[in-house]
């Protein structure tokens, strides 16, 4: 639980930015940029690119990892990876 | 469009490579391709399998060789550089004339993506699109003709499960002039915007070949993942799927494992039949033949244990099992994946091993092999049991515990302890290849494909017996040798003043052979190897009739009961109890004290608990780590462990008794 606390501390000091671990379930959120250049790289490769809708699907029963759907695809992923995916909040049905 | 460069082929073989994205359907594919005309090895340098068949396209003979999944050409796994390498670099062993890219037609934009890295390689390519149906049975269909000028390569439709389209597929691969294909889309490689490009490419194209409505939510799949990876289901049908898992191999494949073991005898039998008397009968009887039947004897816990794995792979349930597991294991550099191989480990290390392969990141797939004969496997079950009955008094804690049975636990926690703590520093010293992400696709739920899964199978099976079963077969025939035979005065000696004892009257000669046995084994070469690591070992409480055991033990650990029964001449090794009584009978010289005394036992129990002695599991991390260098180092390091905390019980546990 802790090591959960410092990370959402640090990603507040780094900015005050909306990524996808802000995300409650179910919520949709439109990708905007990554925080982490090679780990953008590899994300946009799978399909996760700006523009694109992100939605929360689950949180593992320990808090991490989550999985994300976005477009047809559900991906799994930890919460350090989901810190470098920001996100602007949207509102789109699906 | 198809005109361009055109390859000519070196000889009328066609090579091909089919790749793809992971659970793309690719090795559906490749079994209705090639049926069981194909064999399974490692890509050179790696354990990755690597599949390969043959079949007939038209006058073409095409050998096909399966890559392992990958989403891009970038490789960011020892599994993905692999399929990438074959790809680009025109060198590679495995590089193809003709590509056959597989795509699953579901998730068109993915797989549309490494499709165009692949063209704009320059490779011949023809597009599968797979699991076709089930694209439309979401309301949307393909324009393949439309997608096939986009692209400017043949594509075609299959549903590999169904075998639909595969034989329009082996007739377009001997139409394939193996042009090569002129991409229209213009990518800046180097740019970090070459994935956007791409997928701007993808949209413009889906948009001219994709119509329909999308319905893209899969409501049932979703209401099946919020039970299996439910904070409180999830865990707990996790566990009721291991205990069938753990059940399997440590109860039902028991019923095979016996009729092997019986066969093995009967043979056995047979040969001393047919065969003359002599030292060639002897080697292949008692050598060569009973080293066969110790590889055999785990074919049983293989095919179960990998029937669970690959039914879990198969079905997108060991992606969820990930997800549920991925926060407790990390911690100690492990993943979801290791769990099953870890909890198989419980039954039997050799299995165990071979289907930590479902674990694609090396350096986790690594520490896993390393740890996991830490884990208390079956064969340490007669050593521990014949221990605990030894030094462990009876009676209970608080009345309802019994002293030996929690010993037995203690073991248990013992060893699963162990292997996590190992599997924690070890993470400390081994290199991550990869980028250290952890982002995976959760694939939608699928029906498992049961002639997939028996062929995965056979192919473990048939390939754990021809590497680490040839391993196998000669060290147990070096540790028969050593065990059978002595420096030949001593033998003879021994043979001569037995064979007088035989001819007296009235002599007992079971009771004449067994004692004969005992001094057999006490002068052999094993025999003299025992006497001459006393020293070594005496400091744990050991005496060189513990040593002979340790030595004999390489064959399999329960081998411990039955050297004993040898050494204290009880006939049927089997009786665990007769051996207890000799072994309890026996004092220390000048005093009634017991021999084989508390401090002893749970010095010999740890060091059954950490010790590496088990030539089978070497066989094995020698054949799946591509190299000795691992084996060697658990042997040393295990080992070496082992000692040292045996040292310490043996010492510790004096000092509180004399207290």
């Amino acid at each position: 639980m802790l090591s959960i606390f410092a990370h959402y501390s640090e990603s507040f000091l780094i900015s005050s930015e909306l990524t996808v671990n802000d995300l409650a379930i179910g919520q949709h959120a439109t990708v905007t940029h990554f925080n982490d250049a090679e780990l953008g790289h590899h994300l946009m490769e799978m399909g996760v690119i700006p523009g694109e809708t992100i939605t929360l699907e689950r949180i593992a029963p320990m808090g991490d990892p989550i999985a994300v759907r976005v477009s047809d695809l559900l991906l799994m992923m930890r919460r350090q990876e989901a810190s470098m995916i920001c996100v602007e909040e949207c509102n789109v049905d699906l | 469009m198809l005109t361009s460069e055109r390859i000519e082929l070196a000889n009328e073989v066609l090579s091909a490579a089919l790749i793809g994205n992971p659970n793309c359907g690719k090795s559906t594919l490749f079994n209705a391709l090639t049926g069981l005309n194909q064999k399974v090895g490692n890509f050179p340098g790696v354990t990755v399998d690597r599949k390969v068949g043959s079949f007939k396209a038209g006058e073409r003979k095409v050998n096909v060789v399966d890559l392992p999944g990958t989403y891009s050409l970038e490789p960011r796994s020892l599994d993905e550089r692999v399929a990438s390498q074959a790809i680009t670099d025109p060198d590679d062993p495995d590089h193809p004339d003709l590509c056959l890219v597989v795509v699953d037609a579901t998730h068109l934009k993915l797989g549309l993506y490494l499709v165009m890295q692949v063209l704009e390689t320059g490779m011949p390519a023809i597009l599968v699109l797979n699991m076709i149906d089930q694209l439309e049975s979401q309301g949307l269909t393909v324009d393949t003709e439309a997608l096939s000028a986009e692209l400017s390569i043949p594509v075609l439709t299959t549903n590999a499960r169904k075998g639909h389209g595969i034989e329009a597929l082996r007739e377009a691969m001997a139409r394939h002039g193996l042009e090569r294909p002129q991409a229209k889309w213009r990518i800046d490689h180097g740019s970090d915007d070459a994935p956007l490009e791409r997928h701007a490419v993808i949209r413009e194209i889906l948009k001219k070949v994709l119509t329909g409505d999308v319905s893209l939510s899969v409501p049932w799949a979703q209401r099946i993942d919020a039970v299996l990876t439910h904070h409180l289901w999830g865990p707990i049908i996790f566990l009721g799927i291991l205990t069938v898992v753990f059940q399997s191999i440590f109860s039902w494949a028991v019923y095979p494992m016996d009729w092997i073991e019986t066969l093995f005898a009967k043979g056995a039998g047979l040969w001393r039949n047919v065969m003359p008397a002599g030292f060639l009968t002897d080697l292949w009887v008692e050598g060569i033949w009973a080293g066969l039947g110790g590889v055999v004897i785990f074919i049983p816990q293989i095919a179960f244990l990998f029937l669970f794995v690959a039914l879990m792979e198969d079905t997108g349930y060991m992606a969820r099992v990930s997800f549920i597991t991925d926060r407790a294991l990390r911690r100690f550099g492990l993943q979801g994946r290791s769990v099953v191989p870890l909890m198989g480990g419980v039954a039997c290390a050799v299995p165990a091993i071979l289907a930590t392969r479902t674990i694609s990141n090396w350096k986790e797939r690594l520490i896993t092999i390393l740890v996991l004969p830490f884990m208390t496997c079956s064969a340490r079950l007669p050593v521990y049991v014949l221990l605990i009955s030894l030094v462990i008094p009876e009676g209970y804690l608080l009345g309802m515990f019994g002293y030996q049975g929690l010993t037995m636990l203690g073991m248990y926690v013992l060893g699963t302890a162990t292997a996590l703590g190992a599997a924690l520093v070890v993470s400390k010293f081994i290199p991550d290849d990869t980028s250290g992400h952890f982002i995976m696709e959760m694939p939608v739920y699928r029906v498992p494909r049961w002639g997939n899964i028996g062929m995965d199978i056979l192919r473990k099976v048939s390939m754990f017996v021809t590497h680490a079963g040839r391993i196998i077969v000669v060290i147990s025939v070096f540790l028969w040798l050593g065990a059978s035979f002595g420096p030949s005065e001593g033998f003879k000696e021994i043979e001569q003043r037995y064979d007088t004892l035989g001819n007296a009257p009235g002599a007992d000669a079971g009771e004449l052979d067994r004692l004969r046995n005992a001094e057999l084994l006490e002068s052999s070469y094993i025999g003299m190897l025992g006497h001459a690591i006393e020293p070594a070992i005496a400091p744990l409480g050991y005496d060189w009739k513990i040593g002979i055991a340790l030595i004999t033990s390489f064959a399999a650990r329960e081998v411990f009961v039955g050297t004993m029964a040898t050494i204290y001449a009880v006939g049927d090794s089997d009786d665990t109890a007769t051996v207890h009584e000799r072994m309890a009978a026996r004092t220390r010289p000048n005093s009634t004290e017991p021999l084989y005394d508390l401090p002893f036992g749970l010095s010999l129990l740890v060091f059954y608990a950490f010790a590496m002695q088990c030539v089978s599991t070497l066989a094995v991390v020698r054949s799946e780590t591509g190299s000795w260098k691992w084996p060697v180092f658990q042997l040393v390091g295990m080992t070496g462990f082992a000692y040292v905390c045996a040292l310490t019980v043996y010492n510790l546990a004096q000092l509180l008794m004399v207290k």
